[in-house]
């Protein structure tokens, strides 16, 4: 594979724990995250734009405390009842059969003989996904003070309206994560590329560069992913068909609109 | 696959968009002044000149046929270190005052134009050379389409005194170098006519700005013959003489002018050039 090729894989969009950086605003997040899942709360709510890293962060975390705690991370939403309760029912007691006419109710009713007993933790990522009614089963459940949540969903104005209505009472803690800044964006670049020894190619990223990134994205580190990813792919490509355009020490601004206008962050 | 002649295409296409809001205004800008620049200078009469541009050229070279009987006259006085002529010693009596009234002149290659105000009263026939004056007339008379041009010039002659009545409110002259062709023969005409000293200082001081320095030295000596006290076209002569390789020419001439006449800027001019010699 070519290098640039190889560059290309880096910003490819996927969520693997160790390729975790911390970020400025991330790491305070994470610090922050983790400290509301050591308080007693009931559900913490984790959102943001999609792109500002929540999946990433929820992974990193879940990472980093099942060796000590009893975390457990549901990535994509159980959309059936049946099938979302049994798992948390082996969430809760892993060692035991599952009842063979495991319901909602009977679910509440095991929680509530564990109440002091056990405390779980549980991450839901990409919570918009489930319906209202679930999302108000959850609650339910979480009152037992068995399974604390963590709920991560994308903030759109409608998810708002659920954030409010239905956690408003009972969420003690809410995290937004965000767009980075310009320094971030060049944190995050320059990381991932040192963080697969791509030393040079980290250097022949200049402030100018970082900062149109940073405009053309807003900071967005999936959008960002995007952008870099077509951007080696434009270097890709001149490798191979004209060196010389791309034999320059530096990145060239040049580039990475091309790369916008292909994205349509941008139009001729 | 990646198109990648395309996205070339459209980034430039998107680079453009993005600049020609630039280019507009900076573009209309640079009209703008321009259009300043022009209304400034003396714009009328130039619109004019262009259309008689064809006949003013064959009196600019009736000029070199005239010219040439003066400059044998005159070039003598200064670079022959000989005794000064007549020409030098008749304003003699008016000695030292000349250096003085220049003061405000003195940058020599920035001429004042207030003359042009005084055309018509200034340029006494005493200071002309009586030979030269003689060949003036027979030039115009030989020249068949001069009463012609007459009402030409007499139209034109208005526009320059007011447009000259302005430039001496500004306090400053712009002579855009791709109009100077044209007032130069303008003036050069109105020489002919008032045969001021004046004039011919300043025609010699545009043509030295010209880089014409063969002309300007004939047109310093042109003037010198009318006015041997002016250090300015003592100054334009040595100047040229410089700049045509002529320097030991140019050193005696100022030191013949020194002489009788008291001039800094005259006398700093030499130290320099006898300095670096
Ligand atoms: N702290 C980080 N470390 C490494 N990559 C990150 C980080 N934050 C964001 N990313 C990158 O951004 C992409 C989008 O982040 P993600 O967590 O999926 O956003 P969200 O879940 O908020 O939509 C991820 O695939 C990852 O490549
Ligand atoms: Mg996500």
């Amino acid at each position: 594979m070519s290098k640039y090729r190889k560059l290309q894989s880096i910003f490819i969009d996927r969520i693997e724990v160790n390729q975790y950086i911390g970020l400025d605003t991330s790491i305070l997040f994470y610090n922050k995250l983790r400290e509301s899942i050591k308080k007693p709360l009931k559900m913490i709510l984790l959102y943001g734009k999609p792109g500002t890293g929540k999946s990433v962060l929820i992974n990193k975390i879940y990472h980093d405390t099942k060796e000590k705690k009893e975390v457990f991370l549901i990535s994509a939403p159980i959309q059936n009842e049946e099938e979302f309760i049994k798992k948390l029912y082996t969430f809760v007691l892993p060692k035991s059969t599952l009842p063979e006419d495991l319901t909602y109710n009977r679910f509440i009713d095991i929680c509530n003989t564990l109440k002091d007993k056990k405390h779980i933790t549980v991450l839901l990522d990409e919570a918009q996904l489930y319906p209202p009614s679930m999302m108000e089963k959850i609650r339910l459940i979480s009152d037992t003070r068995v399974i604390k949540f963590v709920v991560s969903l994308h903030k759109t104005e409608k998810e708002d309206v659920i954030a409010k209505e239905h956690f408003q009472s009972r969420i003690w803690e809410t995290i937004e994560l965000k767009n980075g800044t310009v320094h971030d964006t060049q944190m995050y670049i320059q990381k991932k590329l040192i963080q697969q020894n791509y030393f040079e190619v980290s250097n022949m990223f200049r402030k100018s560069n970082f900062r149109l990134i940073h405009k053309l994205t807003k900071g967005n580190y999936r959008e960002i992913n995007k952008l870099i990813f077509t951007l080696f792919e434009i270097y890709d490509h001149y490798e191979t068909s004209k060196p010389s355009k791309i034999a320059h020490l530096h990145i060239k601004n040049r580039f990475i609109e091309m790369s916008a206008l292909k994205l349509g962050y941008i139009h001729a | 696959m990646l198109e990648i002649e395309k996205l070339e295409r459209e980034w430039r296409r998107y680079k453009l968009k993005r600049l020609s809001p630039w280019i507009l205004s900076v573009s209309t800008l640079l009209l703008v002044s321009i259009a300043y620049l022009l209304w400034l200078d003396t714009d009328k009469p130039l619109i004019a000149d262009k259309n008689i541009q064809t006949t003013e050229k064959k009196e600019f070279s009736g000029y070199d046929t005239i010219e040439k009987p003066v400059t044998k006259n005159v070039s003598r006085t200064p670079v022959s270190n000989s005794s000064p002529s007549t020409n030098l010693s008749e304003p003699l009596e008016k000695v030292s005052q000349p250096s003085t009234q220049k003061k405000d002149s003195a940058v020599i290659l920035n001429p004042d134009t207030e003359f042009l105000n005084s055309f018509s009263d200034s340029g006494s026939p005493k200071n002309r050379s009586t030979s030269y004056l003689r060949k003036m007339k027979e030039h115009n008379s030989e020249t068949s389409s001069y009463k012609n041009r007459q009402t030409v010039k007499a139209k034109k002659e208005k526009v320059l005194t007011d447009s000259s009545k302005k430039e001496n409110g500004s306090g400053t002259l712009i002579i855009q170098s791709s109009k100077t062709n044209n007032t130069l023969a303008y003036l050069i005409k109105r020489f002919n006519e008032k045969r001021d000293p004046k004039l011919a200082s300043y025609i010699a001081q545009s043509l030295y700005k010209k880089a014409n320095y063969k002309e300007a030295v004939k047109w310093s000596v042109m003037a010198n013959s009318l006015d041997p006290s002016s250090e300015d076209t003592w100054l334009v002569f040595a100047r040229s003489k410089v700049k045509l390789g002529q320097k030991e020419e140019a050193i005696r001439a100022l030191r013949t002018y020194l002489n009788q006449y008291t001039s800094k800027n005259v006398k700093s001019f030499l130290r320099s050039l006898e300095q670096d010699r």
